[in-house]
């Protein structure tokens, strides 16, 4: 089952703001039973876009943990055919990590938007970046169509 | 010139944004973690709010210094060593080590961090 709950990235600008969109299908493995698609996965999906703003916004490429969700809100619903477009925008940036807020529309009407904390995981407690690592990094990044990470470009094939 | 009172309020709403309390639980006294349910990462977010109220930049383990629960030499089997009250000294200026000295346990060491202790900071960051 995929985990990456955002489609594809629109565009963006280094520690500043980025915007994705996610296509809610019948397909989707979450929405069995489901005649909605579930307000926590629209929370997922603000604060995976937003670990990949910070993650390409870093000096050295960094890891991101979700330290906390200070505010969610969910005014309305989507649902499969629905097309989500996703704003995550860094509020503050400290060394530490950011604090972002999204903001998760189908057309004018919101669906989801969060104010959350993107603290950078400590290198010790990073894992390996072996070459495996490195080929699902660069599998992801061609998906979501950004750019390949420095270094990572005869890789990519 | 930013007056006491000024600074108090503005913290109040910091700490109340950061933990979702009410600004007039948020008296000077008060312990960020014991008497407000500060966990450890919203240590950070407060950090964001007091930058951002006061146009300040706070360096990374400036306000809430990480070393201390990390470096052997500085807590031995629980306890800060001589080393360790002379590194929270140098680095909290603002804080009131007198209760803390009389028994230097580690698991004390998050009570020094109180309302109070975020107004004197910001003083002293105000007056720099």
């Amino acid at each position: 089952m995929r985990y990456i709950l955002v489609d594809r990235i629109l565009e963006w600008e280094k520690g500043q703001r980025i915007k994705a969109v996610k296509s809610v299908t019948l397909g989707e493995p979450f929405l069995r039973g489901l005649p909605e698609y579930p307000a926590a996965l629209i929370l997922e999906a603000i604060v995976q876009t937003g670990g990949i703003l910070c993650r390409m916004s870093a000096d050295r490429e960094r890891m991101t943990v979700l330290g906390k969700i200070s505010r969610a809100d969910f005014p309305a619903r989507a649902f499969p055919g629905d097309r989500i477009e996703i704003e995550v925008e860094i509020a503050l940036a400290r060394p530490e990590g950011n604090l972002c807020e999204g903001v998760a529309k189908v057309g004018d009407r919101v669906v989801g938007s969060a104010r959350f904390l993107l603290p950078f995981l400590p290198p010790e407690m990073e894992p390996q970046k072996d070459a495996a690592w490195r080929d699902r990094r660069a599998k992801l990044q061609r998906a979501l169509g950004l750019p390949p990470s420095p270094g990572d470009g005869s890789e990519e094939g | 010139m930013v007056d006491d009172q000024e600074i108090l309020s503005k913290i109040q709403t910091c700490v109340s944004n950061a933990l979702g309390v009410e600004e007039e639980e948020v008296e000077p006294d008060k312990v960020l973690s014991r008497d407000l349910g500060a966990e450890s990462i919203d240590y950070l977010d407060i950090t964001f709010q007091i930058e951002k109220a006061f146009g300040i930049s706070i360096q990374k383990d400036e306000l809430f210094p990480q070393k201390i629960f990390r470096d052997e030499n500085l807590v031995r089997d629980g306890v800060v060593t001589p080393e360790g009250l002379t590194f929270l000294e140098q680095q909290l200026p603002y804080a009131d080590l007198t209760e803390f000295r009389k028994d230097p346990q580690m698991s004390r060491v998050s009570e020094l961090f109180t309302v109070g202790l975020l107004v004197n900071y910001v003083k002293t960051k105000l007056a720099a």
